[in-house]
């Protein structure tokens, strides 16, 4: 499995917003993390990528614990938040030179790998614009780009469709479907799941911070999320 | 609700915001600093008084400095909301209440602020222009009423449309505008906090400075400390950083021009010391974006970056000090003076004060992740 989250509990503040969660992403695979808006998703993500520390329960990703070793643990991770964040003094060009120092990357073959990508999602042009000052959908193919050209073991999509023209939804559930036949795991989260459904192999249904249901993507047709 | 009502609730709104902040400013050595370093600026204020005499050049400056102060201008407060020109569009009395007192309240700010400028040239009039008092409490009363009118008639125009040959009409007000004056003061004021502490939703005045690229492609560090390259490109590009640079290297050679001795000494390792404090932010800059809690860095990794990006801004800053000084009388023993102190004290800053107060702010401000 490439990813285990065990007996989760956590939130904000002193009360827990997440109740004993439990789910795994396995190996080569995309799951899907649904639920109603203040299901707990985010609130999973966060966790999950070190933003939150649980209050109980252990997370895995790939063999690594967060709490015992979270610079290996976070080295795996390559993840798109739902809300594109990006650092106003850099243009499109020093994010990307950015994240290659950082992460130690190949520079050469990484920025091939950028080229195609930006080419891909039509932003080539804009290498040395500000992407504080694009639309939010290209902010969002920014932080597309940023997160796919490292190719990472792991990938987190916090609502990824959002903003995003046809094409280039078409797009990333393509690079979707490659990363992960290239070895890849993927968790995403999202409200839109005729879009995901053909993609995922596994999803896991959030509902008031517990697990609910998870199974194979093919029964998400049959999901029915409860008004209570 | 009536204006005044309306006034109070925002005023005092607005104090309490600053009132979380302000403890972040006035903590640690900082105050201390500031302590010493206006002991010192009087000190040296009242030997030049003894030295100074009566010309026409000494005259001009006195007469440019007393302008200068009508110039520094506290945008006037309007205390709107931009909600508040949806939800107070049936009813806008309170409104125009609100932005009497709230006009009112700027025309005391600005002439409070402009007899205390005035207080301070007080003893260069009285040296260079005359000493009856009644001459020098009508200018003051001058200049303090020329600022009060000015402020008064810049609020008056902010709230009224306008085109090219006036005020199109004096009752239709511009709300949006005054709104978003408003927005502009507050973002001000809290650009200053953010340098202490992470005021939610600030948004840095950025300039490109296309001229520092091959500056910033070559500055040492970047192979050993990988935020070097973030760090040195917030620098430059956030005016808060390269501006406060510029000012306090630009006050420092004043500094050396208008001092000597063990004097300049201690203010010149004051603006140090200051230099230092308003860049250590550079290290907490960017906690709000998710992928500085995510890069596998560690606050070392942190430590090491900031050093090397201090450490060339302080060895120009210097040697810039140390050229006029050099100019301005070269005798080695003067130098040697003014560098050796100034160069212990920047070791000592740089190798470890910074990482200490590094610590401190990364402890302080808001911090989820996992510390290694």
């Amino acid at each position: 499995m490439a990813l285990i989250v065990k007996n989760l509990s956590g939130g904000y503040g002193q009360a827990p917003v997440l109740h004993d969660v439990t789910f795994t992403v396995p190996d080569q695979s995309v799951t899907a993390l649904v639920g109603l808006n203040g299901s707990g998703k985010s609130t999973t993500i966060n966790h999950i990528i070190g933003l939150l520390p649980p209050r109980t329960g252990t997370i895995t990703l790939n063999g690594v614990d967060l709490i015992s070793d979270p610079f290996a643990y976070k080295r795996q991770i390559a993840y798109i938040p739902e809300q594109p964040v990006l650092y106003q003094e850099l243009t499109l060009r020093e994010h990307i030179d950015l994240m290659i120092r950082i992460y130690h990357l190949e520079a050469k073959r990484t920025w091939q790998e950028a080229n195609q990508l930006l080419e891909r999602f039509r932003l080539a042009h804009k290498l040395d614009w500000f992407p504080i000052y694009f639309s939010k959908g290209m902010r969002q193919k920014v932080m597309i780009v940023l997160a796919f050209m490292a190719k990472a073991p792991f990938y987190i999509i916090d609502e990824p469709f959002l903003g995003l023209d046809v094409l280039a939804v078409d797009d990333l559930l393509a690079l979707i479907d490659e990363r992960r036949a290239a070895g890849a795991s993927i968790l995403l989260t999202t409200h839109v799941l005729e879009n995901i459904m053909p993609h995922a192999q596994s999803y896991v249904y959030l509902a008031k911070g517990r697990v609910e249901k998870q199974g194979p993507a093919s029964d998400l047709v049959n999901l029915e999320m409860s008004r209570d | 609700m009536k204006g005044s009502k309306l006034f109070k609730q925002r005023w005092q709104r607005q104090w309490q915001t600053y009132a979380k902040y302000l403890p972040y400013v006035f903590n640690d050595h900082a105050i201390l600093a500031f302590v010493i370093l206006f002991g010192a600026a009087l000190l040296a204020y009242r030997q030049f008084l003894l030295t100074l005499t009566v010309t026409p050049l000494t005259l001009l400056l006195l007469w440019l400095g007393m302008g200068l102060t009508l110039t520094i201008f506290n945008r006037p407060a309007t205390f709107i909301l931009e909600a508040d020109t949806i939800f107070f569009l049936g009813d806008q009395t309170s409104l125009v209440g609100l932005y009497h007192y709230a006009t009112l309240y700027s025309m005391i700010i600005n002439g409070f602020i402009e007899l205390v400028l005035l207080l301070a040239l007080l003893p260069l009039m009285i040296v260079l222009l005359t000493t009856k008092v009644w001459l020098l409490v009508l200018l003051i009363c001058l200049m303090v009423t020329c600022k009060v009118m000015c402020t008064g008639w810049l609020a008056y125009r902010w709230a009224h449309f306008s085109n090219d040959y006036g005020a199109v009409s004096n009752k239709l007000v511009n709300w949006r505008q005054l709104a978003q004056a408003e927005t502009n003061r507050q973002a001000r004021i809290l650009a200053f906090f953010n340098l202490f502490i992470d005021v939610p939703g600030q948004t840095a005045k950025l300039s490109r400075r296309r001229w520092a690229t091959p500056l910033i492609r070559h500055w040492p560090g970047q192979q050993t400390a990988r935020l070097t390259y973030l760090y040195v490109l917030t620098f430059f590009r956030q005016d808060q950083y390269f501006m406060t640079w510029m000012r306090l290297t630009l006050f420092g050679l004043a500094v050396v021009v208008l001092s000597q001795g063990w004097l300049r000494v201690c203010l010149l390792a004051l603006l140090v010391y200051l230099l230092m404090l308003q860049l250590i932010p550079l290290v907490t800059s960017h906690r709000q974006i998710v992928f500085d809690h995510l890069m596998p860095l560690s606050l070392a990794d942190r430590k090491a970056a900031f050093v090397w990006v201090i450490s060339p801004l302080l060895v120009v800053t210097q040697v810039l000090w140390l050229g006029l000084a050099l100019v301005l009388a070269p005798k080695g023993q003067e130098l040697l003076q003014m560098g050796l102190p100034l160069v212990l004290m920047t070791l000592v800053l740089v190798f470890w004060y910074s990482g200490k107060e590094i610590e401190t702010l990364f402890k302080r401000r808001a911090y989820r992740a996992f510390k290694k």
